[in-house]
């Protein structure tokens, strides 16, 4: 455990002793409120026009839950930017050399790696705290959707990271981890689309259990599917798994 | 120390090493030779544990590298071809940072460090960005890496490579140092590191071993006559030295005055062929043995006849 830790440090110190972790930090920050205001801005021009029809808009279902989706989409094309490097760059730069003859098992190898990347998109979406504590300033709305919806993505952003690390064991271009990363995510998402062109009932639900996005509606609603929370960690022990493979596999190539 | 028995490496059907033996005892100073491409790396990969051979076995203190291979790798410090280090990180972090991988304890880290960064030389740099560093110090970053965590076995993939001639004698002079507490193992294609250094030369061609002794005995073994040449003041009527019990050829020299003798391998022959020198009279200048260079056993050991021959008709054309 210790030494996971000492790669985990290492990893995580260095997206912050370069700008990566800054830039991308900056320009999440960036985007997301541009967003969240978007969203506000309409939402505050429509609610009152709805309120004299009856109908009452909560914050939650008109700008707290679409805003989390777009967090869901930026995430999707953020994590692999920030996981490319955490094996390619290694093995391009035979740095892996050292990891491959130190005492280290792949397992500890790999897990320390997910857990530097697991942490610094932790980082990132703390920053996302800002909407919820302004809003409160001048408006009510119920929390406990807000704190469900950040553990859906805690939990999503683990996936991400996950299939990230994964792609980069792969190969030692960061270019090809990048987009493999991307298309694996994004397959993950579209597999439920399958269940529309499928004929039984068990088949469309099990098309529908695998898509990642299914499972985040139901913590942005403030519920916690415990098969929810079930599905993303299994997906994440599976793709440390599938890595600690490839990184073993090096040994007796 | 190391025990090494039957390795073979294939990819695909190109065999990198086959069939290699040899073993090197504690404390020991062995030069791995070869042209490039001879199996080097492979080998030292395999005894790293860095990557599995096809088939055989290879033993690090009693402890067999696929069945134990951390065991192994808590003994060896290995400088691959190209220094693992990271270029975002500063020399004392990234010792820190291999220290705590290869298991030092936080009250031994300091120390282990501290080591490493005096027998290095690279106190001056010790808080600068590896990335910032010439390509030299950047090497001996790598020779700290290895020696951080004080391995019983060491392992330098050619140590000297980039440094500049002052750098160069140093890291031979470390390596030296290193031996009795250390086992070192280091592959070169440069000969005179190897004479610098090795107790023990192992030379490999093709993936299999083409000799194995010490510098010496390489030497004498490599033919049964001795070449001598020798200079004298006043040239001419030196054929009568073929008459000499021994001698079996004698040839001018391109130089003037200078002659190419041949003779058995004994101290009387040498004893007689100065002694009927110095009483002809003709002012003897210079007797200087002609011993076959580790150059020319390396030659002749990786080069196949058909390559020899063709350099052969070079040299006449």
């Amino acid at each position: 455990m210790g030494k996971t830790l000492t790669i985990a440090g290492k990893e995580y110190k260095t997206y912050f002793t370069g700008p990566v972790a800054y830039v991308v930090t900056g320009l999440f920050v960036f985007l997301m409120s541009w967003m969240f205001f978007q969203i506000l801005a309409a939402f505050a021009q429509r609610s009152p026009m709805m309120m004299m029809q009856g109908r009452g808009m909560s914050l939650n279902d008109y700008v707290f839950t679409p805003h989390f989706g777009n967090v869901n989409v930026v995430l999707l094309i953020m994590v692999p930017a920030l996981t490319m490097r955490l094996f390619a760059e290694e093995k391009k730069n035979r740095t892996m050399d050292l990891l491959m003859t130190s005492p280290l098992t792949a397992t500890q190898i790999v897990l320390g790696k997910f857990i530097a990347g697991l942490f610094v998109v932790w980082t990132i979406l703390a920053t996302l705290g800002i909407y919820p504590l302004v809003t409160t300033l001048f408006a009510h709305f119920d929390k406990g959707p807000i704190l469900t919806a950040l553990l859906g993505l805690a939990l999503l952003s683990g996936v991400y990271v996950a299939i990230g690390v994964f792609a980069s064991s792969l190969t030692e271009n960061v270019i090809i981890a990048y987009f493999l990363a991307f298309v694996l995510e994004l397959f993950f998402w579209v597999i439920g689309w399958a269940s529309a062109s499928m004929d039984g009932a068990t088949s469309q639900s099990v098309f529908n259990y695998l898509s990642i996005v299914s499972h985040f509606g139901d913590f942005t609603k403030g519920m916690i599917d415990v098969s929810a929370v079930v599905y993303y960690v299994t997906l994440m022990f599976f793709f440390c798994f599938l890595t600690q493979r490839v990184v073993e596999s090096a040994r007796w190539r | 120390m190391i025990e090494i028995s039957q390795l073979t490496k294939r990819y695909g059907p190109i065999a990198a090493i086959h069939n290699l033996n040899f073993s090197v005892k504690k404390g020991e100073i062995v030069g791995f030779l070869g042209p490039n491409g001879a199996g080097k790396t492979t080998t030292m990969k395999i005894i790293t544990g860095f990557m599995a051979p096809t088939s055989g076995f290879v033993k690090v203190g009693g402890f067999d590298v696929f069945e134990s291979p951390i065991e192994v790798k808590k003994r060896i410090g290995y400088l691959p071809e190209t220094p693992p280090v990271y270029f975002d990180m500063r020399v004392k972090d990234y010792l820190e940072y291999v220290a705590r991988l290869k298991g030092l304890s936080s009250t031994e880290l300091d120390k282990g460090v501290a080591r490493s960064i005096d027998k290095a030389n690279i106190g001056a740099v010790q808080n600068r960005l590896i990335g910032n560093l010439s390509k030299g110090f950047r090497q001996r970053v790598g020779i700290a890496q290895a020696l951080v965590h004080n391995p019983d076995v060491l392992i330098l993939d050619e140590p000297t490579v980039g440094l500049d001639p002052k750098q160069v004698i140093e890291i031979r002079n470390l390596i030296k140092e290193l031996a009795g507490e250390h086992t070192v193992i280091l592959s070169t294609h440069i000969l005179p590191e190897v004479t610098a250094t090795c107790q023990r030369i192992i030379i490999i061609n093709r993936g299999e071993i083409a000799a194995e002794d010490t510098l010496e005995g390489l030497s004498r073994r490599m033919s049964d006559t001795r070449r001598v040449s020798i200079r004298v003041r006043r040239g001419g009527g030196l054929d009568s030295l073929k008459s000499i019990k021994g001698v079996k050829n004698v040839t001018k020299s391109i130089q003037p005055n200078t002659y190419e003798v041949e003779l058995d391998k004994s101290d009387d022959s040498n004893e007689a062929l100065a002694e009927a020198i110095v009483k002809s009279g003709v002012g003897l200048l210079e007797f200087r043995s002609m011993d076959a260079s580790l150059e020319d056993i390396f030659l002749k050991l990786t080069t196949t006849d058909h390559a020899l021959g063709a350099a052969q008709s070079l040299a006449e054309a």
